[in-house]
């Protein structure tokens, strides 16, 4: 038993026998800590047990003490009821109905009534004949609360009290008032009372049973509450932090309260031992250092006592289920209790003097040897969570481990002490209760639900974690009621202020959608709720709970748009829109007020489809109903109905919805658009008809794989294909030349038509022919027309031959004609010359016979003479002129802008002395205009126009030649008017042409080639001129040139 | 001056009646300068050859242009295409007024075109006004 690590004289040392005081110290000081951290430990827990176990008792007292008390209540009240009917009911008819009231009755003892406040009837009348002619305004003790119920027309419930019959009761009181007529206030009869023995009221709640291990107590006689007198149990249960709850009565409350009948945390009887023990072990361990510190050593004896003690200590060690142990600075074990011998497998004596590491590995040694340094250093009790294996059957526990250093008195460390306790269950308990925390709070957080509360004192308050979350508070920030109420928004404001205001003043609970704006900000719509709490009979708190329902709130609102938009879409389309059962009845309709087939709602909603349509249409629609919801997709059917005399045609669209037992049904007027298709579809087959009979080829095919689509007759005919082989074949093979149609299809896509295209095609057996084509693309078929035009080709290339011929013949006679003009041109030009020379010789010789042989010649030869040089001059002229003639016809001509005024004005500026010699007066009037000519041509025209003017009007008297122009759209018009001798309009071609003459020669000389040159020069310059006139009025011509 | 007198007119003329008339028609004048006369057109040109052996450059060669043998515009140009004679005054005077004409013998750099006339009177008044003004008014190349 020697302590190894040999311990010198006054220290800490084990053995027993050698220094008892210090053991007993030790023991002395162990117990004592031992005691306080295992009843600290377990209170703990105990306790928290202790008062849900409390609640659940106490609540079901406090629910069957208000059910007993109110129903007695309720039969007072029933026989109130009664009273006012009859007000003078006597005793027989009282005890008649009190009797079949009474009946269920537990505690109830009798019942009285008291017209005038006088008790006269009873029931039952048996032992409570005492009773009956009690004053209930002088009555010493019971007047008060008698007259206070009937002051407030309110039952109310009195006592416990002293019961004038004998014994205690608790007394229910129902003011009467008889209501003669509604003008006048009603009329007081008096009381009924119901008398509730406390004995009988008391058992039948189970207030009195002592197995329930509660010590009870009920204060607040006369329902006065808290604040009341104790008429139930003990008073001192109030002081010891009982679970109390309220009993509510008609008028005010009891306040009940429960405390385990050995009091919180005491109904363990292992600890009630520990603490005991521990204190007498303690004491005498006091007793023993009093004794050795006076110096009065009565060792045996002491030793013996302390052995004693040492056995009953051992005992308590023995029998604890908690690890006690004891430690050396250095580590090694001063000893151990017999529940730690379990850890290591080893009796005490073995574990005594060694170490941690001789029993584990050195790893998990140190750890616990660091552990027992830093308790040490510390120099306070240390405590760790550690797991624990016990090494005879290798089981875990978690044991909550306390360290303390341990100080002699000297205060020198002697040791460190450690109690282990194992904690696996309470662990788990809390874990247990952190998991069902947290869910809860992931609950309420899914929920969005927080709560709150509120006290009507000091107007602080206090928010779940959820509540502030909803109100994007931060986790520490404080409540008030005031600040509360900031959240919500102006509109919503006033109803919370009001409803807080109910609550608080009227108790009045409230339940309100709201719009809130949190601390940071975000519009919220929240449900909160509040339940004013009432504590002796005012209310003390308001507890609630406050819900985001911004997601609901905004689906009602998206819900309610979807409504609209509906009701909207099907105002504004002609369709009738269903929602049905699956057996077809009508649960939603909407359709367009302003339709002439307009039917309201009422028609339809609630009432089956068989009820609203016709057998044959309602037989059908179950079919596709039934359809719809077995194939879940789209089923549409068309029907015909007969409204207002008139059949119409419709089409109902069949839909399932997903995830639903209901349909929906858009059923559309098409009466129209199947009048519309009727027609269309004989509309088409007359032009299939046409297109079939069509007295030319014609055929439709696909633009982009080139198949024929349909041929008609004549195709057939044409192409040399039975009926229908043509269809699906491939297009191209009617073309002599397949690249012919490549550029045919190009075409055709550029320009959408083609007219008259002649291509050379053939028939299916390869006789080739001509085809005219016209086409057009429409919607990527073509349709094509086409013609034999083999014929008209044939004869076309004859006509080409016969041209090309003829174009041949053309211009070898062109070439011939251009010799003869040549030739014309040399024989023209001869004559200008040839024909001029003889006469230059007659002339001149004519003239030197007349100069020189004068004398020779008689007066008839000089006249013969004369005749022949005048006939020179006459040829000379007729020469001249037909040069001018010839020259006109020949000569190039320049196309130039002529100023007609100046062009004009200077003809008869050289025409001076010509015009003199006449006495002509010619007036000009010529507009500023141009012509397009030839100026010498134009010249020529002019002059001979003057020269015949004044030619023919030279007897008037006096000449008059008016020449002017005006200007036409696209020409200019020159005129020359003269007012001579005129001409009969018969020969107004006539004139124009060379040699012809309308005059004779002798009156009016000339060569009658003027105007065939004037004629000749318009024609050259792409003129025209004409001229008007009456014989004897003068005549008028007209020159016509472009601008 | 002295010399211009003594120089020769050529006459250029097929018709023997024409150079009859145009004859007489510068006897009337008085006319001092002696006139040669050329029958056709190789005759005509044959004068260029005599010029360059020695023979008097004539003051004026008036020069019908409907010659036989060789065309009058013809010798007009030879004239012209020669040195000798290429600044000779030559007056065609001819009974053509065709435009053709005209500018032909312009574009050989005749120096005047007269047309003929018929009438007698006129055809002395044109010979006067030739002879006043080549052989007297006008001052020949050298």
């Amino acid at each position: 038993m020697t302590q190894t690590n040999a311990p010198s004289p006054g220290k800490f040392t084990t053995d027993r026998q050698s220094q008892p005081w210090i053991f007993a110290l030790v023991i002395a000081l162990l117990i004592l800590l031992t005691e306080q951290v295992i009843e600290h430990f377990a209170q703990r827990s105990i306790v928290e047990e202790e008062q849900a176990h409390v609640i659940v008792h106490l609540s079901t007292i406090r629910a069957r003490l208000e059910g007993e008390v109110n129903s007695n209540l309720l039969l007072v009240q029933g026989l109130a009821a009664v009273i006012a009917a009859q007000p003078n009911m006597d005793q027989t008819e009282f005890a008649r109905i009190a009797k079949n009231l009474t009946n269920k009755g537990n505690a109830l003892r009798n019942i009285v009534g008291a017209p005038d406040m006088v008790a006269s009837l009873l029931y039952p009348v048996a032992g409570n004949e005492a009773v009956l002619g009690l004053n209930y305004r002088t009555h010493p003790t019971q007047s008060a609360e008698a007259m206070r119920a009937m002051e407030q027309g309110k039952p109310i419930i009195a006592g416990p009290l002293e019961l004038v019959q004998g014994g205690i009761g608790i007394i229910a009181r129902e003011p009467v008032f008889i209501v003669e007529d509604p003008g006048i206030p009603p009329r007081p009869w008096g009381l009924i009372s119901a008398v509730l023995d406390t004995d009988e009221l008391y058992r039948v709640t189970g207030l009195d049973k002592v197995d329930h291990g509660l010590q009870l107590a009920i204060r607040g006689t006369d329902g006065t509450g808290a604040d009341g007198p104790v008429f139930f149990g003990e008073p001192q249960v109030f002081q010891q932090t009982p679970v109390t709850l309220d009993v509510s009565l008609p008028s005010g409350s009891w306040q009940l309260a429960a405390m385990p009948a050995a009091g919180w945390g005491e109904s363990d009887s292992t600890l009630v031992i520990v603490r005991i023990l521990g204190v007498l072990i303690a004491l005498a361990a006091a007793v023993a250092g009093y004794l050795l510190s006076q110096g009065n050593i009565r060792l045996t004896r002491t030793a013996e006592q302390l052995g004693n003690s040492e056995a009953r200590l051992r005992t308590l060690l023995n029998t604890i289920p908690d690890l006690i142990w004891m430690k050396d600075p250095q580590g090694a074990y001063l000893f151990c209790n017999p529940r730690f011998e379990a850890i290591y497998g080893a009796k005490e004596s073995e574990i005594r003097g060694k170490y941690d590491r001789d029993f584990i590995d050195a790893s998990q040694a140190d750890e616990i040897q660091k552990r027992d340094q830093t308790a040490i250093a510390s120099s306070t009790p240390q405590t760790y969570e550690e797991w624990v294996v016990f090494s005879d059957d290798d089981h875990r526990e978690l044991h909550e481990t306390i360290k303390t250093p341990v100080y002699n008195n000297n205060a020198k460390l002697i040791g460190i002490m450690g109690i282990g306790r194992d904690i696996t269950k309470r662990k788990q308990t809390e874990d247990e209760l952190r998991k069902q925390k947290a869910l809860l709070d992931r609950t309420s957080r899914l929920a969005k639900v927080g709560g709150w509360q509120f006290d009507v004192d000091t107007l602080e308050g206090y928010f779940t974690e959820e509540a502030r979350r909803i109100h994007d508070l931060e986790p520490n920030a404080s409540i008030s009621l005031e600040k509360g109420l900031s959240f919500y928004t102006e509109e919503s404001r006033p109803l919370i202020e009001q409803a807080v205001k109910n609550a608080l003043e009227q108790g009045t609970p409230y339940d309100l959608e709201l719009e809130m704006i949190t601390a940071t900000g975000a519009h919220k719509w929240i449900r909160a709720m509040g339940q004013p709490i009432k504590e002796g009979g005012k209310v003390v708190r308001v507890e609630g709970a406050i819900q985001d329902i911004s997601d609901l709130h905004e689906a009602e609102a998206i819900a309610r748009q979807r409504e609209t938009v509906l009701d909207s879409v099907f105002q504004s389309i002609p369709d009738l829109f269903f929602l049905m059962d699956a057996d077809g009845t009508i649960r939603d309709y909407r359709a367009q007020q302003t339709a002439n087939l307009y039917v309201p709602p009422e028609a339809f909603l609630g009432k089956r489809m068989s009820e609203v349509l016709p057998p044959d249409v309602s037989q059908l629609f179950s079919q596709k109903l039934q359809l719809a919801f077995m194939q879940k997709k789209l089923i549409t059917y068309e029907y015909d109905l007969a409204i207002s005399g008139e059949v119409r045609r419709f089409e109902s669209r069949l839909s399932k919805l997903p995830d639903s037992d209901q349909c929906i049904a858009i059923v559309r007027d098409i009466t129209e658009q199947h009048h519309t298709h009727q027609a269309l579809t004989q509309s088409e087959q007359r032009y299939r008809n046409l297109l079939e009979n069509a007295p030319f080829p014609a055929l439709l095919s696909d633009a982009e794989n080139g198949t024929l689509l349909y041929c008609n007759r004549r195709v057939e005919t044409l192409f040399g294909l039975n009926h229908d082989q043509g269809i699906g074949m491939l297009a191209s093979v009617f073309y002599q030349n397949s690249a012919n149609r490549q550029g045919y299809i190009d075409q055709l896509k550029a320009q959408q038509h083609i007219y008259d295209l002649e291509l050379p095609m053939q028939t299916l057996d390869g006789k080739p022919f001509w085809a005219l084509v016209s086409a057009s693309l429409i919607d990527s078929v073509i349709f094509t027309a086409i013609n034999d035009i083999s014929d008209r080709k044939n004869m076309e290339a004859e006509i080409t031959a016969l041209n090309s011929q003829l174009e041949k013949r053309v211009l070898e006679r062109t070439r011939e004609l251009d010799a003869a003009n040549k030739e014309l041109e040399t024989f023209t030009y001869s004559v200008s010359h040839d024909l001029k020379a003889p006469l230059r010789g007659i002339d001149g010789y004519s003239r030197l016979l007349q100069e020189q042989y004068d004398s020779l010649l008689d007066e008839e030869g000089q006249l013969f003479l004369g005749n022949v040089r005048e006939g020179v001059e006459q040829m000379n002229r007729l020469i001249n002129d037909l040069l001018a003639y010839s020259r006109m016809e020949r000569r190039k001509l320049q196309n130039k802008l002529i100023d007609i005024r100046q062009q004009v004005e200077k003809i008869l500026a050289e025409s001076r002395e010509q015009i003199q010699a006449t006495g002509a007066i010619i007036s000009v009037n010529v507009d500023d205009i141009y012509a397009r000519a030839d100026l010498d041509g134009f010249a020529i025209v002019v002059r001979n126009l003057l020269d015949n003017a004044l030619k023919f009007s030279r007897d008037s008297q006096p000449p008059t030649i008016q020449i002017s122009a005006t200007r036409q759209e696209k020409s200019i018009i020159l005129e020359i008017k003269d007012n001579g001798i005129g001409f009969d309009m018969q020969f107004h071609e006539r004139i124009f042409e060379i040699f012809q003459r309308l005059q004779r020669a002798e009156d009016y000389p000339g060569t009658g080639v003027g105007l065939a040159i004037v004629a000749k020069a318009i024609k050259r310059m792409n003129g025209r001129v004409w001229a008007e006139s009456t014989p004897g009025a003068g005549a008028t011509f007209f020159v016509e040139l472009a601008q | 001056m002295t010399t211009t007198i003594n120089r020769p007119i050529l006459l250029i003329e097929d018709n023997p009646v024409d150079i009859d008339l145009t004859l007489r028609a510068f006897s009337r004048r008085n006319l001092a300068n002696p006139i040669e006369i050329a029958r056709d057109g190789e005759e005509a040109v044959g004068w260029i050859a005599r010029w360059e052996a020695g023979a008097p450059l004539p003051i004026v060669i008036l020069l019908d242009l409907k010659l036989p043998r060789i065309d009058g515009l013809e010798v007009l140009r030879r004239f012209r295409d020669h040195e000798i004679s290429k600044n000779l005054p030559v007056v065609v005077l001819t009974s053509s007024s065709e435009d053709r004409d005209i500018e032909t013998a312009y574009n050989y750099h005749a120096n005047s075109y007269i047309v003929k006339p018929v009438n007698f009177d006129k055809f002395t008044e044109v010979a006067a006004q030739i002879e006043l003004y080549w052989c007297l008014l006008n001052q020949p190349p050298e």
